[in-house]
């Protein structure tokens, strides 16, 4: 399974690479997310899932914190099957800030709503544990002219692989520092796109702490590159930087769950 | 006519009696005759009346056998009946002979001289009865003929009973006397011992008056010293028959000693007319063990003498009754005292516990068994043939107390030591020597009583030490086990609970212990502590193990306090404490001080210290399963001391 998923991504990437333009590459982006991310056990299998991004923008003058770029709430119910392999389905309410403020003919908020669905694979190995997960959204996105623009239907193909390495131990407990590469590919599909199927590579390095099997946090900054939708040659560029926290509650009702033990001297 | 007619009647009579003896059908027996399960040969002549047989005639009895060591032993008994009852002389041999020499030939038949010896008895019965001279004789034959006689007696009977003189003399030794009727003693029998040349010498007379044995006379070198038997003058004493046996003559030799104590130590060589006297005795026996069966009459005669005698009084009864008690009473004390094996060792090694012993051994020896004596002759009856006054002054001299210490202290062991009762009554002249003697054997009670107290101290002294020595060794024992425990069963796991060395700190407590115990004084400090030590090095034992296993009980406590939660970003399960605040304290702070406690351990708080173990890890318990803990959890996260945190857990441990 493990060798099937490397066969996959480096065959992306081969494609990609075999794609001959003449890209044009825009200048460099900065923003910065925030991000919480919620898990909270309702069932012995079940989760909520519940992520909010608070994403900020940066310019020339004022990199990475400029002004808002959007708020991001995505909620679902993740089933874990096993250890091993996990999904979730749920809908996704993004927030969009108008990209030119001072312009009137943008709306300041449009929503972008999405359905997406994610597999999770989890190969655990001795020292460290590897994940891939295909999520697929299918949103409904639309400019941020007033007028002008409608919603149009999407679907994005998104594949992720990342790894968990524990720094200070070989397991991934609390008390541990680890580090984790990611490599995500988000593929886009629709009426409206012509061209510019690969709308997103992002490639993220972060350093995190888990504090707790409830509280986990992480720091890290992410490289993303993609085509530009109308503009299929033009290549946008960001540089992100995310600190994100990861919280984990169990709203199953308080039951007892520690047997008795018996001393005897 | 008359005159004629009776005389024809007479010669009637005198017929028919003639055919009637005639009819009596006189028999001879000439076969083996049993006798006492022994079988003899016998040869006699008899008649049968009725379903009786009746002997009369000749009677001739014999055996003759080959014994285990090849000796031909013999008996032969002549004599004669009349109508069933011995007539006429009688004889007896009894021998023993082994042939010597090569044999001869004479007469027909080939004969050897004979070596052995053989014993004679010959007198006369009349009508069954004994009487006139009986002489006895034991030769030793060498090569057939009488080469010495050993033993020649002679004794008189008239009307079937010893009267007149008697004579025996077995070697050189010669005794002769004079018997009365009912055989009773009779005028002087004299010891004589035969020189060389076959003159007698007189050595020792028995002087009877009365029949009654009033002196002995002893003779050397011309000199008469006479022995008393009797003090005279005493009105009160009457004449008691008493058969002339051991028990007379032991009577006798203890009235001679009374009063003649050294005149008889020094004649004691001479005094061979009672072995005399009952050799006598023992061979007429041997006769009598042949011929009574046969003759139906004994030829040993049953001497008597007479004895003065004055019988208890009602008073001396009771003071001998109450004598016998308290002698009985002391005599049993003296002997578990002396049978003791505990005083028996400790005399060996302590001096006066050595000395009381000695004492005991006195006192026993020198008034307890002479007072068994006493009581003897009372039991035996025969206290009455002595004057009791002069006994008991030759058993026991209760003159003064002066005399009495010096009895004890007869040897340097006992020499300091003093009577402790008052034995001022032995000085009262009015009393009687059994109402002394009396009173002394309460006085010897008291004493033993005081000597059993001064040992029964001293044994306990002993003991004591004793006991201590046991102590101390199972003391080491426990104070080794505790080291060679804490060594095998504490290990580096505890230490790390710890965070200190927890062996080393329960090792120093031994050794501080037992330096404590060392440097007490006396051994009387020691042994009021020692058995307090022992057990606190026992209950030091049980805290090594419940030290050991408290690592069972800390891995328990930390696996309930632990669970497992499931990380559904990093999809592994992930370790948490439950109630980790109290957990923490738990770890961080009761348990490594409940285990440093061992570096202040002492015998007061062990148990205590022990007990915090346990108390610990159920208080853990049941914190976690109680539900309402989170003020406690808050507020123990703010404590700084395993104190503070036992106080808000709520736990009562010691520190």
């Amino acid at each position: 399974m493990r060798k099937f998923l490397l066969l996959i991504f480096l065959g992306t990437c081969f494609n990609i690479s075999a794609q001959e333009f003449e890209p044009q590459v825009e200048e460099l982006g900065t923003n910065m997310w925030l991000s919480s991310y919620n898990k909270f056990r309702i069932a012995e299998k079940l989760y909520w899932a519940a992520e909010m991004h608070y994403r900020r923008t940066g310019s020339s003058e004022n990199p990475f914190i400029d002004r808002m770029a959007q708020v991001y709430n995505r909620h679902g119910l993740n089933y874990v099957v096993s250890p091993n392999f996990n999904f979730t389905v749920g809908g996704v309410l993004r927030l969009n800030f108008t990209p030119e403020p001072n312009n009137t003919e943008y709306d300041p908020i449009y929503i972008e709503p999405r359905v997406w669905h994610q597999y999770l694979f989890v190969l655990p190995f001795p020292r460290f544990m590897l994940y891939n997960r295909i999520r697929i959204e299918h949103r409904w996105k639309r400019g941020a002219a007033i007028s002008n623009d409608e919603f149009k239907f999407g679907n994005r193909w998104r594949y992720n692989f990342y790894m968990k390495i524990p720094i200070n131990g070989t397991k991934l407990k609390p008390g541990t520092f680890y580090v984790s590469p990611s490599m995500e590919l988000i593929m886009q599909s629709g009426k409206n796109i012509v061209g510019s199927f690969v709308e997103d590579l992002r490639l993220y390095g972060n350093i995190g702490y888990i504090s707790s099997p409830r509280v986990s946090s992480s720091l890290g900054v992410m490289y993303t590159t993609g085509q530009d939708l109308y503009d299929p040659t033009l290549y946008k560029r960001r540089i992100i930087l995310r600190l994100s926290t990861y919280i984990s509650l169990d709203f199953r009702k308080e039951e007892q769950k520690i047997p008795n033990v018996k001393l005897s001297d | 006519m008359v005159t004629h007619n009776r005389f024809i009647i007479v010669l009637i009579i005198i017929v028919i009696n003639a055919t009637l003896l005639n009819g009596q059908n006189i028999q001879s027996y000439d076969s083996s005759y049993t006798i006492n399960n022994i079988k003899y040969l016998a040869k006699y002549e008899f008649y049968i009346s009725g379903n009786d047989t009746i002997y009369d005639g000749e009677f001739e009895l014999s055996q003759q056998f080959e014994n285990q060591e090849d000796i031909h032993e013999y008996l032969s008994v002549e004599g004669s009946f009349i109508e069933n009852r011995a007539d006429e002389n009688w004889k007896l041999k009894k021998g023993a002979f082994e042939p010597t020499g090569k044999g001869y030939y004479k007469n027909y038949t080939y004969s050897y001289d004979v070596n052995g010896h053989e014993f004679m008895a010959e007198g006369k019965f009349l009508a069954g009865k004994k009487t006139g001279e009986w002489r006895i004789y034991d030769w030793q034959i060498r090569n057939s003929k009488i080469t010495d006689t050993t033993l020649t007696a002679t004794i008189n009977f008239k009307e079937d009973e010893a009267q007149g003189n008697f004579r025996l003399q077995i070697n050189e030794d010669v005794l002769e006397g004079e018997l009365e009727k009912n055989e009773m003693t009779k005028g002087i029998w004299s010891f004589y011992r035969m020189n060389e040349n076959g003159n007698r010498k007189l050595v020792k007379e028995w002087v009877f008056e009365d029949n009654t044995l009033v002196a002995m006379r002893l003779r050397r070198n011309d000199q008469v010293e006479e022995i008393k038997i009797h003090y005279p003058g005493k009105n009160d004493l009457s004449g008691k028959i008493i058969p002339l046996d051991d028990e007379f003559l032991e009577i006798i030799e203890l009235k001679a000693r009374i009063f003649n104590e050294k005149l008889l130590e020094k004649y004691k060589e001479e005094d061979k007319i009672s072995n005399l006297y009952f050799t006598l005795l023992d061979n007429l026996d041997l006769v009598d063990k042949t011929f009574s069966p046969i003759t139906k009459s004994t030829i040993k005669p049953t001497i008597s003498s007479k004895l003065l005698a004055s019988n208890i009084k009602a008073d001396e009864e009771s003071l001998l009754k109450k004598l016998k008690y308290n002698y009985e009473a002391n005599q049993l004390k003296t002997k578990t005292l002396l049978d003791n094996p505990q005083i028996n060792i400790a005399s060996l090694s302590t001096k006066k516990v050595e000395l009381y012993r000695n004492v005991l051994q006195k006192i026993n020896q020198n008034f307890l068994i002479p007072t068994k004596e006493i009581l003897s002759l009372y039991d035996d009856n025969q206290l009455k043939f002595f004057e009791r006054d002069e006994l008991i002054q030759y058993k026991i001299k209760l003159t003064d107390k002066e005399t009495i210490n010096g009895l004890i202290n007869s040897d340097s062991l006992s020499e300091d030591y003093q009577f402790q009762s008052d034995l001022s009554f032995l000085k009262n002249s009015t009393d009687s020597n059994l109402f002394k003697l009396s009173a002394f054997m309460e006085s010897i009670e008291k004493e033993l009583n005081s000597i059993n107290e001064n040992l029964r101290g001293y044994i306990a002294e002993i003991q004591n030490e004793e006991k201590l020595v046991e102590l101390e060794d199972a003391m080491l024992v426990k104070y080794e086990k505790i080291k060679t425990l804490a060594d095998s069963l504490i290990t580096g796991e505890h230490d790390n609970f710890a965070r200190i060395d927890v062996a080393q700190a329960i090792k120093d407590f031994a050794n501080s212990e037992l330096e404590i115990y060392s440097n007490l004084a006396t051994p009387d400090d020691k042994i009021n502590v020692i058995e307090s030590l022992i057990t606190c090095f026992s209950k030091a034992e049980e805290l090594i193990y419940t030290i050991q296993k408290s690592t069972e009980s800390i891995y328990k406590i930390n696996e309930a306090y632990t669970k497992e939660v499931f990380n559904p970003y990093t999809f592994t399960n992930m370790e948490e404490k439950s109630k980790p605040s109290i957990y923490k304290a738990f770890n961080k702070l009761i348990l490594p001080s409940i285990f440093k406690n061992m570096r202040t351990l002492n015998c007061d708080n062990l148990e205590a210290y022990k007990a915090n173990f346990k108390i610990l890890f159920d208080e853990m318990i049941i914190l976690l399963n109680e539900s309402s803990t989170n003020r406690m959890e808050r507020k123990v996260k703010r404590a700084k001391t395993a104190e503070k945190a036992a106080e808000i857990l709520e736990m009562e441990l010691s520190f």
